[in-house]
């Protein structure tokens, strides 16, 4: 299901306090867009709006011309997924259990699970290179194996788009490389991929499209190399940044030295 | 994998008996036989229809058991059943393993109402008054905790839990100022009773007057499993995978808590059933709802009539309240299970 996700006009405000003004966001399908910004910029609270899980104060979701806002939570599950930041499961649940829980979307209400739920849940596991871990109980995993098991989760839903927070923050280099390898896989399968990161050579190397959000407006967006400038850096960062080709992977690399002058 | 089928039928079997054996143990000890031919009664003439004639049991014993001991085990089962459920349910919405059935102010609201009335006498005056206040307040002090919550911070579970042990704490004063100041000592008595659940004086009509909603609950919240499964792991990711969070949340705990004052407003306050209950089946069948929820209305019945087996025979002839036997069983199976935890789970 491939499906363009657009934002028009968003704005937030959260206990009063404005948090997004009027933000504009094109996300295409078959590509990896990366959310990038200082800390309060905006860009978890987009991407709960973006999913519906708050209720914007202004502006639209649209997926492919439809409208999120009306649409049920089932409906809405199946065209947008959400993975949030705080992966902490303290429940003994197995982790084909949790996988198979992403599911619920597609399922009917008076039916169990079928073959091809069996199917999908299979599927899923492999893809995420979890499919080992199949009997073990989410509780004993380590930090980057829970983040590959909900990801899971999120392939099991089938979505038309992956919207996920911060889904590399806390995974040392290898998982790092693992979850972003298989974002760009699902946007290779034609899906639309956006992702808050925060370390932005990662962002560089993994997106397509970047998209820099300051104080709850969208600065900048297009390529990385169009993004990762010296003045944006310390415009909306406020560091003195050196920005040249990494050798090893032909993207941008962003140095940060200092506070800017 | 059991089967599914196996597990029901099972449980369903595991209860029968419970209520055989207890309602065949007493002063004047009867056989579970006389109890099934006094749950068969009504179906004599058909059976003697096809062939299959009964036995005719020892007519005293089944007066016995028809009409004292049989409702009173029904009782306890239904209300162990409801308790349970309860609790399971709102420990899963609250997503906090200390949420009970209490907690939204059901039981003290019960309770409140039902002490007010029979301190003042009319309790005993109208025949009817004690079950349909003590409910009445069940009602209104969930319709509060729930209407205080929703105006401060709509959805959020932990502020309704603030706002319950809020009320929790000012009905729970009215109760004591009405205790103290109660005209007639006897009626001091009959309060405590009925604050530590009592089943002694079940009879046929409180069982029906709450068979139907309990049991027509307990179906409604066994059809929100998947949902609370994934409420469990993470609010927001249910939401995101589908779960119509809101709804799950107000319709759950809404039907949990009325089972919980159908049942409240003829036995009293019950404790410990709703919380120990689902603690102890998820500590052994594991978190998966599909399966807590069925156990642990199952178990319930079975702990909470022989909890009540237990009052009654325990140090006879002094009678105990059941919900004293459900807290003195309870506190300890607690204790234990909080340190098995803190033992199991290095945090």
């Amino acid at each position: 299901m491939t499906r363009t996700l657009t934002a028009r006009g968003i704005a937030v405000r959260l206990g009063g306090t404005p948090i997004l003004h009027g933000v504009d966001l094109d996300v295409e399908p078959g590509r990896v867009h990366a959310l990038i910004g200082p800390n309060g910029a905006g860009k978890s609270t987009l991407l709960r709006a973006l999913a519906q899980l708050i209720t914007p104060d202004g502006g639209s979701v649209t997926s492919s011309g439809t409208p999120l806002a009306g649409l049920g939570a089932r409906r809405r599950a199946q065209l947008v997924g959400f993975l949030p930041q705080d992966t902490g499961v303290d429940q003994d649940f197995t982790v084909r259990d949790v996988v198979a829980m992403g599911r619920y979307a597609h399922l009917q209400r008076w039916r169990g699970p079928g073959p091809l739920d069996a199917d999908a849940v299979t599927r899923a596991l492999a893809r995420a290179g979890v499919a080992d871990l199949a009997h073990r109980s989410v509780r004993t995993l380590s930090g980057g194996q829970r983040q590959l098991v909900l990801i899971a989760k999120q392939l099991a839903q089938a979505p038309g788009a992956y919207l996920l927070d911060e889904p590399v923050s806390a995974l040392d280099v290898a998982y790092q490389l693992q979850v972003l390898n298989l974002l760009r896989d699902l946007a290779g399968d034609g899906s639309a991929v956006v992702a808050v990161l925060h370390d932005l050579n990662l962002a560089a190397r993994c997106a397509d499209t970047i998209t820099m959000l300051h104080a709850g407006r969208v600065r900048a967006s297009g390529s990385p190399a169009q993004v990762l400038t010296p003045d944006l850096m310390a415009e909306v960062y406020g560091v003195r940044a050196v920005i040249d080709t990494d050798p090893a992977t032909g993207t941008p690399r962003v140095s940060a030295l200092g506070p800017a002058a | 994998m059991v089967p599914r089928g196996a597990v029901v039928a099972g449980l369903a079997g595991l209860v029968l008996l419970t209520v055989l054996v207890a309602a065949s143990l007493g002063p004047v000890a009867t056989s579970p036989g006389t109890v099934l031919l006094v749950l068969l009664e009504p179906a004599r003439p058909a059976l003697d229809a096809i062939g299959l004639g009964l036995p005719v049991a020892e007519p005293a014993h089944a007066s016995l058991v028809a009409s004292i001991r049989l409702p009173r085990v029904l009782l306890a089962a239904l209300t162990g059943a409801a308790l349970a459920c309860a609790g399971a349910v709102m420990q899963a919405v609250f997503r906090n393993p200390l949420a009970e059935p209490g907690i939204t102010g059901v039981s003290s609201g019960a309770a409140c109402a039902a002490v007010l009335l029979i301190v003042t006498g009319v309790a005993q005056a109208t025949p009817w008054a004690l079950p349909i206040g003590a409910f009445a307040g069940a009602l209104a002090a969930v319709a509060v905790v729930q209407g205080v919550a929703g105006i401060t911070r709509p959805g959020s579970a932990g502020t309704l839990l603030l706002v319950g042990i809020a009320l929790n704490a000012l009905l729970g004063a009215v109760i004591a100022a009405a205790i103290a100041n109660a005209p007639d000592a006897e009626d001091v008595q009959r309060a405590t009773f009925w604050l530590n659940g009592d089943l002694t004086a079940a009879t046929w009509a409180d069982v029906l007057l709450i068979v139907v909603p309990v049991l027509l609950g307990l179906a409604a919240l066994l059809c929100l499993t998947r949902e609370l499964n994934l409420m469990v792991l993470s609010e927001e990711a249910a939401a995101a995978t589908g779960v119509n969070t809101t709804m799950v949340r107000h319709v759950g705990l809404g039907i949990a808590a009325l089972i919980t004052a159908a049942c409240v407003s003829v036995t009293g306050v019950i404790s410990f059933v709703g919380l120990v209950v689902p603690h102890l089946v998820r500590l052994v069948i594991g978190p998966d709802h599909r399966r807590l929820l069925p156990v642990s209305i199952a178990v319930g019945a079975v702990f909470l009539a022989l909890a009540d087996l237990g009052a009654r025979l325990l140090f006879s002839p002094v009678v105990l309240q059941t919900g004293v036997v459900t807290a003195v069983i309870g506190a300890p199976v607690l204790l234990a299970l909080v340190m098995r935890r803190s033992a199991a789970v290095p945090r």
